[in-house]
């Protein structure tokens, strides 16, 4: 360390002063620590190295102590929390244009129809649906008849009579 | 102002002290995160330590009350420019400290202008703020500091650093260097003297 640095006699003064007692300083050395913040460092630093002595407080002070703290806190925690929901906001965006835009392109490189639908056969449902149909079985046909209305079994038995007419 | 890191591998924290346990950098962590239960778990831990340092200096309880909560506040503030450099201890002290100080020259201050009124209060342009003059005192001494430490005589050097990053008290640094107390002291004090020497000559 170079001892040809300048160095005040007025900084010598202060901190010879300070060594001794940082706590009982004349006004003149307390009026140069105002002006002299390098002085003024050195005395925290070596007021802040000394082991404070135990000190009582009143009771239950302690005690108190941390959550009269927590109220007083600034808003720091809150902000996390707001900027978070932004940035999951934002995420949900991105990812949605990507997965639409990367649909749309797929969807315009690819025309032919993925599924294509053959039917070899007629449907076995269907197949099965047949026979209940009404006119399918002659044994049923009377049967069938009487669940007709009025109007349409006279119209039934009417067409009947004309083809029994008709056949000699 | 001199919370810094060094090249050198000095003894590690007693980590059986409740001041360098685990659990007090994790929560360091965590509050600088923004995680106020942490915060309160260091407030729980350190609240004595801080406490009897605003009272040594301002020897009254009400003073010394206001002095803690600043304290904490400016420290959660801070929290997240808070490197490790030093023992998170050694920071919040001497954060008190400095608090404890201010609070101190703003009583005698406020005392001086009720006896000459006739001077009239300060125009707010030329009044600098503490905060603003403690955060650039902080930033540039920093780096002004972390220049001159390695230039420090060994001894001065050893024993500052112990004291920064170890938190140790004088009696235990005594003896690590085969030292009495009083020597110890001086050279820390003639370190931090030499260090303003350094960083007043960097700012004039």
């Amino acid at each position: 360390m170079s001892e040809a640095r300048t160095f005040p006699q007025t900084c010598q003064t202060a901190l010879a002063a300070i060594e001794a007692d940082p706590l009982a300083l004349s006004t003149e050395v307390l009026a140069h620590l105002r002006t002299c913040p390098a002085c003024a460092e050195a005395r925290v630093q070596w007021l802040a190295l000394e082991d404070a002595p135990f000190a009582l407080a009143p009771a239950g002070y302690f005690g108190n102590l941390p959550a009269r703290i927590l109220r007083k806190l600034p808003t720091r925690s809150e902000t996390r929390p707001r900027l978070g929901r932004w940035i999951w906001a934002a995420a949900a965006v991105i990812l949605m244009s990507g997965v639409g835009a990367t649909g749309f392109w797929a969807g315009r490189a690819n025309q032919q129809p993925l599924v294509e639908a053959t039917l070899p056969h007629a449907p076995k449902e269907v197949q099965e649906l047949l026979p209940e149909a009404p006119f399918q079985e002659a044994d049923d046909a009377m049967s069938q008849l009487s669940s007709l209305s009025n109007t349409d079994a006279e119209a039934v038995l009417a067409r009947m009579e004309n083809v029994k007419t008709k056949k000699p | 102002m001199i919370a810094l890191a060094t090249q050198e591998t000095l003894m590690l924290p007693d980590t059986d002290s409740p001041y360098h346990a685990p659990e007090v950098r994790m929560w360091v962590e965590a509050a600088q995160a923004g995680d106020s239960t942490a915060f309160a778990h260091l407030v729980e831990r350190f609240q004595r330590d801080v406490y009897g340092k605003a009272f040594s200096i301002l020897k009254n309880h009400l003073d010394a009350d206001d002095v803690v909560q600043e304290t904490f506040l400016r420290v959660f503030r801070a929290l997240p420019g808070f490197r490790f450099e030093s023992s998170f201890r050694t920071w919040l002290i001497t954060i008190t400290t400095r608090q404890a100080l201010n609070f101190l020259d703003r009583q005698r201050s406020s005392h001086e202008s009720l006896d000459s009124m006739e001077g009239g209060p300060e125009h707010a342009a030329l009044r600098v703020e503490d905060n603003q003059m403690t955060t650039l005192l902080d930033q540039e001494s920093r780096r002004l500091l972390r220049e001159a430490m390695p230039l420090l005589p060994k001894r001065q050097k050893q024993a500052l650093m112990l004291k920064l990053e170890n938190d140790w008290k004088y009696e235990q640094i005594a003896q690590e260097m085969g030292s009495s107390v009083g020597s110890v002291k001086a050279h820390i004090f003639h370190a931090i003297k030499n260090l303003t020497r350094y960083v007043q000559g960097a700012q004039s």
